[in-house]
């Protein structure tokens, strides 16, 4: 199977630099591409060299947070096959269920489990939802 | 009495009334009853008196005019010529024409021999009118009566009997007698017919007429089934008027007065007696009517009054007790604000002011108590949002400092000495411990705050959750000469929970198993009892005093060999607990000092919680 492209979006330095080096360092992919904050989302989306198979949303952002650009991607004919996965470093239940209300495919927890986090990749990936991060 | 205390006010009250009145009713009637007998006395006494007086004034009459009639009759000349003469059919005329007017019921006449020359009503036995005639013929006037036996009855008539003289008065020449029957019609001559007094001739100890005879009349009833009295009769006899003292109750309670009074009234005796009975039916249906009427007056005035204090416990007492109730009722499902409409200033009135300042004290502490209750519930909502966003914001720096040390220590970054990996590993282990912190400290201030959510899944394999945490105590144990194994019971069933609690329950429970046991052994056991799956986690370390048993419960308390040891939070076995708890489980321990200890968890296998999602 050929690799993945990978969208993140992240306002947070460290976590994007965390990520950065999972993704690309600890398990080699090279299709990854991070947006530093949510202004201009569409525009973005739209000039992207390449349609991503899976999008991480950060949640507490600004000027959009991780529903609004879920939202935009949905209404957007061009990514509907796109797996769209929520970061967070919130953990209530109550926010787990609004994520999954709101049409995320699923949620990873910060602090990121490096071990865990492949498995979940694949598992979303290949269509299943994950709301747990084993 | 029971009943009596379900009964309504308003009833009890007219019963009350009812009662009082009723022996107010009873003293009113027993009174009336004595005053309208005595009343009937006085009246029949006096009536009876007057009544004796004119039977006897009567009875004088008769004997006065017997008496007038007879000096009369023989100082006519015809008459005294004739009876001289011995011409018994002159005389006969004479007496046939004067008894005309005087109608009396005998006229016997002799001659100076004692031969009769005339007898209107010859009876069988004429001695004892013979014996009177000769007292007359030897000069004596005389009235008395005359007992005569006829057709086998006895007959009593007052006789007066007198001598016949010539002119000059110096010879008799005969004598006469005249006489009235005391019969019948005579005794109902005596009474002017007037009903209510009845007469009886009593003679001989029997009555022999009376006014209103019938036929089953005996000789000692006179009427109403009122019989003679022997001894007044024996001492009207001699020659006193008796009168009764009292009232005589006759058939069907008939009251009566009663009377004797001698035939003769100007003789020292009288062997026939006049018995006078009065029927006070009348005066005394007077009187019962006049009490029936007052019972009834009294009965409808209670009715009245019975019907008013009614109404009026209904005005001022029951309806504003049931408003009361109603009110009170109202503030109790809720509404506070609810007051009792105050109409007087009586217990009652007073009462419902009582009420209204009570209800204002509970709307009051009901308004204080709301807003100090919002208060709180917004302190905590503020306490939950603080601690998310408190976690949210640690947990940020902590994935950098966890994650970055990890992927130094894996060379990502260039190489790296074994000694630099080691220090990156305790670094990341550190913080990796600080994460553990966070989230129990989370974990406790959410199940103090009752805010404690599960995230619950059905088809949750135990064994596969035991399996995992043993094989994390393993890691625990390296250097330590401490065996860990697991017996798990095949076929367990699914349980429904939150997995990551469960497991967290159960790795605690090992961990704690692992850090206390220096050596030996540790054995995991899954098991079902009845209707639940059992972790039992069993070690041969110290053990734990039983006087810890609920000391290691608590939040921040470790027992004293668990402070000896250090590190954890002391929040382990709490969380544990109130997570099973929340699961609807328990968990508790088996231990012996120096024998080490059990820890045992139970999960329902019917789980009343809910999937999240």
């Amino acid at each position: 199977m050929s690799q993945p492209t990978i969208l993140y979006v992240e306002d947070d330095a460290l976590s994007r630099m965390v990520m950065n080096a999972l993704l690309t360092r600890g398990m080699h992919y090279n299709n990854v591409i991070i947006f530093e904050d949510s202004a201009d989302f569409v525009e973005k989306l739209e000039t992207l060299p390449a349609k991503p198979d899976i999008i991480f949303l950060d949640i507490h952002m600004t000027p959009l947070d991780g529903f609004a650009m879920l939202r935009l991607i949905r209404d957007n004919a061009a990514f509907q096959t796109a797996k769209v996965v929520a970061l967070t470093a919130s953990v209530m239940n109550e926010e787990v269920k609004m994520l999954k209300d709101a049409g995320f495919d699923g949620v990873i927890s910060k602090p990121l489990d490096s071990d865990a986090f492949p498995k979940a990749l694949q598992r979303i990936l290949s269509g299943e939802q994950v709301w747990q991060v084993k | 009495m029971k009943w009596f205390g379900n009964l309504s006010l308003g009833v009890k009250l007219n019963a009350l009334v009812l009662t009082v009145l009723g022996v107010l009713l009873l003293g009113v009637v027993l009174l009336l009853n004595r005053n309208t007998e005595n009343l009937t006395k006085e009246v029949g006494g006096e009536r009876i008196a007057e009544e004796a007086n004119i039977i006897g004034s009567r009875l004088a009459e008769v004997e006065d005019e017997l008496t007038v009639d007879i000096n009369f009759l023989v100082s006519s000349i015809s008459f005294y010529q004739a009876v001289g003469n011995r011409n018994d059919q002159l005389v006969n005329e004479i007496i046939t024409t004067a008894n005309f007017s005087l109608s009396l019921d005998d006229i016997t006449v002799v001659d100076g021999d004692g031969k009769r020359l005339v007898d209107t009503d010859a009876s069988e036995d004429n001695s004892e009118e013979d014996r009177l005639l000769m007292l007359a013929l030897s000069g004596i006037q005389k009235t008395e009566l005359l007992v005569e036996t006829k057709a086998g009855k006895v007959e009593i008539s007052i006789a007066v009997v007198a001598p016949v003289y010539n002119g000059s008065g110096n010879n008799i020449l005969g004598a006469t007698q005249l006489s009235r029957r005391l019969d019948n019609a005579f005794l109902k001559e005596l009474t002017f017919g007037r009903e209510p007094i009845h007469l009886g001739l009593i003679y001989n100890d029997q009555i022999l007429a009376r006014t209103t005879p019938t036929a089953k009349d005996t000789p000692r009833l006179l009427t109403n089934g009122v019989a003679f009295d022997s001894d007044l009769v024996l001492r009207a006899q001699n020659g006193q008027t008796v009168v009764v003292k009292g009232l005589i109750s006759g058939s069907n309670g008939i009251p009566h007065t009663a009377a004797y009074t001698p035939v003769l009234t100007h003789a020292a005796s009288s062997p026939a007696v006049i018995m006078i009975l009065v029927d006070l039916s009348e005066i005394a249906a007077f009187q019962n009517s006049i009490l029936v009427t007052t019972i009834g007056i009294f009965i409808a005035l209670t009715a009245l009054a019975l019907a008013v204090i009614y109404i009026a416990i209904q005005q001022t007492t029951v309806r504003p007790l049931q408003r009361l109730k109603k009110i009170a009722q109202t503030i109790t499902s809720g509404q506070y604000d609810e007051r009792l409409p105050v109409h007087a200033n009586d217990e009652v009135g007073q009462l419902a002011m009582a009420f209204n300042e009570m209800a204002h004290a509970i709307e009051q502490r009901e308004t204080s108590l709301k807003a100090a209750r919002e208060q709180a519930e917004r302190a905590d909502k503020v306490k939950s949002m603080f601690l998310a966003s408190m976690s949210h914001e640690l947990r940020t720096p902590l994935n950098a400092i966890i994650n970055l040390t990890k992927f130094v220590g894996l060379g990502m970054y260039g190489e790296v000495n074994e000694e630099q990996v080691d220090v990156l590993k305790m670094t990341e282990a550190s913080g990796k411990h600080l994460l553990n912190l966070i989230n129990d400290v989370l974990d406790i201030s959410k199940i103090e705050a009752g805010s404690l959510e599960l995230f619950v899944e059905e088809g949750l394999r135990i064994e596969k959750i035991v399996q995992l945490a043993v094989e994390a105590g393993r890691g625990l144990l390296i250097g330590k000469p401490v065996a860990i194994g697991q017996i798990v019971e095949p076929d367990l069933p699914p349980i429904t929970g939150d997995e990551q609690r469960v497991r967290q329950i159960v790795f605690n429970l090992i961990a704690n198993a692992c850090k206390f046991t220096e050596s030996g052994y540790i054995a995991v056991r899954a098991y079902r009892s009845g209707s639940e799956i059992r972790v039992a986690v069993s070690d041969s370390g110290p053990g734990i005093d039983p006087e810890d048993y609920d000391t290691i419960f608590e939040v921040f308390r470790q027992a004293k060999a668990g402070l000896r040891k250090g590190g954890g939070t002391g929040l382990g076995l709490p969380i544990s607990r109130r997570l099973a708890e929340a699961h609807g489980g328990r968990l508790w321990l088996e231990s012996k000092v120096g024998e080490g200890a059990t820890f045992y968890v139970a999960l329902p296998i019917e789980s009343v919680l809910e999937p999240t999602i």
